[in-house]
């Protein structure tokens, strides 16, 4: 009886020990040791924050027209009271003379990134925008995801006649550049975020459907999941309790940076005019109504295209460095 | 290498065939009534139902489906009624515009951004490779059309009155448009010809056409307005290519035969070059063939913004117009040519590593 207890014992033990190094938790720590990842953690965070509290930051409505409201003028630049405009210090007069919106004068109103052409506050436009790219690019993620997988597993669990005729498809989908068939499919189902959005799930879809298809044929020889079927298991069960767990990993990196994707083609889309439309504060379209305003008005351009670099930096970082975490082979060869 | 070819061609067969019956498809899933989305909202029923008519729109779909692919292999791709031509001619005139961009932007890409990931792999962790690998993260990151938007500030308006001065948008200096070099030459090619249409294409190829002719102040002036397009273009691909060069070599480097190619006594440069750089190259290839899809979408908003008359650039005129015909003729032609693309990639890996036959 003792020396059963004591088995049991090292047995637990054993068993904690591989819960300790489990894939996930040795991602985790991976993670947390990479500077990439951690500062795209933080800049996805901090979108997040700004999407969430863009109400109690934004200090006008993000479609507010302030003609009759304030004096101000359209497409005027940034007026940030930094530095008192009639300071007599040489850095003060340096700063102004060469940074006008750092000193303007002291009865126009704070608008940190300036004006838009139809007289709204820029900067309430640009942290409104953070709501409708995160919330593109997630939701776009996960059609595509749900799809794909859904596909790719069926694709590589029945194989035979069925992985062709899906595959095939797939491959069509595929053989197009993914802009120009984003393009036809808003085309057809006409312009709008709803549309544009999934335009780009469905262009989107072939990606994942093809990992999951990989996993699904790497593991569906193994003798665990024959073992399964054995025990009795029906194909559906085997298929998602013990195959497509092993898809996981591939796939996490690939939704991550199918996020920052996402919010690019999302934005280029609107940029042509095919996903939000005016006056919806989204960043791609921000900048597509004021492009031709660059040479007089620059920050219309420049905070909008900022934003979207920032939030698409942030999970590209994240992104690779999940990948690095996950598969250390290929840091070791050097991808950090 | 017959039999490998043989077999791609075929592979690509059906492939083509999906692409006829998806802008089929999605020509024929126009909301609403096909002659009101062509002809526009004031169309009257009676020059509806002759359009109908004429167009075979009310023969059964399966008819239709036999009858677009049979145009299309025609090179019948359509006619605009906005421009009341058809898409072949428009296409004769757009598309020398962006071969050419994205000839540049490739070119580009692939004589930086190779080099420089050759490099940044031999001085791993020092300030240039870690400056590298940061300008990269961000570069993949940023929208082109932004990048393409604040170079043209910088460069047109900041710069302005300094040698550095670019000019932001269209193609050559207007009136500097070069005289195509079949007039030049003097031919008489017989309008609407095949050879007449070929001779046109190729004039558009400013680049060619400059050259062929001899005309170098209106070659200097096209290169200096292509500066900024080809070098938005370039951006993203010479970044990923920098990228994928720079691991692809660190994986090589670490590996055994270069370690004895150096025991051997071998030269540093030799072995790099000779050694691990053609062996690194090879996957750099496939992300090369991966490029051409993203630099065609690269090259429909560089247009938009630099406002050049390319085939991206038509794109958006047809998408703001809402010329449907425009864009399904473009949608099938480009998808094909990027079939065909794809095709000549592989078979130079095939050639490249002799592996890929045998499997």
């Amino acid at each position: 009886m003792a020396s059963k207890i004591k088995k049991t014992k090292i047995g637990e033990k054993s068993f904690q020990d591989y819960r300790q190094n489990s894939l996930w938790r040795l991602t985790l720590r991976r993670i947390f040791h990479q500077r990439n990842a951690l500062f795209g953690m933080g800049l996805i965070g901090f979108m997040i924050l700004i999407a969430v509290f863009a109400p109690v930051i934004a200090p006008y409505d993000p479609l507010q027209v302030l003609i009759g409201i304030e004096d101000v003028k359209k497409r005027s630049g940034p007026c940030i009271h930094l530095v008192d405009p009639e300071t007599t210090s040489a850095l003060g007069q340096q700063v102004c003379s060469s940074l006008k919106g750092l000193c303007c004068p002291a009865d126009q109103p704070t608008h940190l990134m300036g004006i838009d052409g139809n007289v709204r506050d820029q900067f309430s436009r640009v942290l409104y925008g953070a709501r409708i790219s995160l919330l593109v690019g997630v939701v776009t993620v996960s059609l595509s995801l749900t799809v794909g997988t859904i596909l790719g597993s069926l694709a590589g669990f029945l194989g035979g006649r069925w992985d062709n005729i899906i595959m095939r498809l797939l491959d069509v989908l595929m053989a197009f550049p993914s802009l120009l068939l984003m393009i036809a499919i808003v085309n057809v189902l006409g312009r709008g975020i709803i549309n544009a959005l999934l335009a780009i799930s469905i262009v989107s879809i072939p990606g994942y459907a093809r990992i999951v298809r990989a996993s699904v044929l790497s593991v569906k020889t193994n003798e665990y999941v024959a073992a399964s079927k054995a025990l009795g298991g029906s194909s559906m069960h085997v298929l998602f309790s013990r195959i497509l767990p092993n898809a996981i990993p591939p796939l996490i990196v690939r939704a991550t940076l199918g996020i920052g994707g996402a919010i690019l083609e999302t934005a280029a889309l609107s940029f042509l005019g095919l996903g939000a439309q005016p006056p919806t504060p989204e960043w791609g379209t921000m900048l597509g109504t004021e492009r031709a305003q660059v040479f007089t008005a620059p920050h219309l351009v420049f905070f909008p295209g900022f934003a979207i670099m920032l939030t698409v930096l942030g999970f590209n970082l994240l992104g690779d460095g999940l990948r690095d975490a996950i598969d250390p082979r290929l840091n070791q060869a050097g991808n950090d | 290498m017959l039999q490998y070819t043989v077999r791609r061609l075929l592979l690509a067969i059906p492939v083509v065939l999906g692409i006829f019956v998806v802008t089929f498809a999605l020509a024929r899933w126009i909301p609403g009534d096909p002659c009101r989305a062509m002809l526009g909202e004031k169309a009257t029923p009676e020059v509806c139902a002759r359009f109908m008519e004429e167009n075979g729109l009310n023969d059964p779909i399966p008819v239709q489906l036999v009858n677009y692919i049979g145009e299309i292999l025609r090179g019948d791709f359509g006619e605009s009624i906005r421009y009341s031509r058809s898409v072949t001619e428009i296409m004769i005139d757009r598309l020398p515009v962006t071969i050419e961009l994205g000839a540049f932007g490739l070119t580009l890409a692939i004589v930086i951004g190779i080099p420089v990931g050759v490099l940044a792999a031999l001085k791993r962790n020092s300030f240039f490779d870690v400056f590298l690998m940061v300008i990269a993260n961000i570069g993949v990151s940023m929208p082109i059309y932004w990048l393409a938007l604040m170079l043209m500030f910088f460069f047109a308006t900041v710069m302005r009155g300094t040698p550095f001065w670019i000019p932001p948008s269209g193609r050559v200096t207007p009136g500097l448009s070069p005289d195509p070099f079949f007039e030049v030459f003097g031919w008489e090619l017989a309008k609407g010809s095949i050879l007449a249409g070929a001779a046109k294409f190729l004039s558009n190829l400013y680049l060619f056409n400059n050259i062929i002719t001899g005309n170098w102040s209106s070659l200097k002036d096209y290169l200096h307005h292509m500066i900024l397009p080809a070098v938005c273009l370039a951006s993203t691909s010479l970044l990923t290519l920098a990228r994928f060069t720079r691991s692809s070599m660190l994986e090589v480097i670490n590996q055994d035969y270069i370690k004895a190619a150096r025991a051997k006594g071998l030269l540093r440069r030799a072995v790099i070059w000779k050694h691990a750089f053609r062996n690194a190259l090879l996957p750099v290839i496939t992300v090369v063939g991966m490029q051409l899809s993203l630099l065609f979408g690269g090259a429909v908003l560089t247009e938009t913004v630099f406002g050049l008359a390319g085939v991206g650039g038509m794109m958006y005129e047809a998408i703001t117009a809402r010329d449907f015909v425009v864009i399904q003729g473009f949608t099938v032609f480009i998808a094909v040519s990027f079939v065909l693309l794809n095709l000549i990639v592989d078979l130079t890996y095939g050639l490249i590593d002799p592996r890929i036959k045998v499997e």
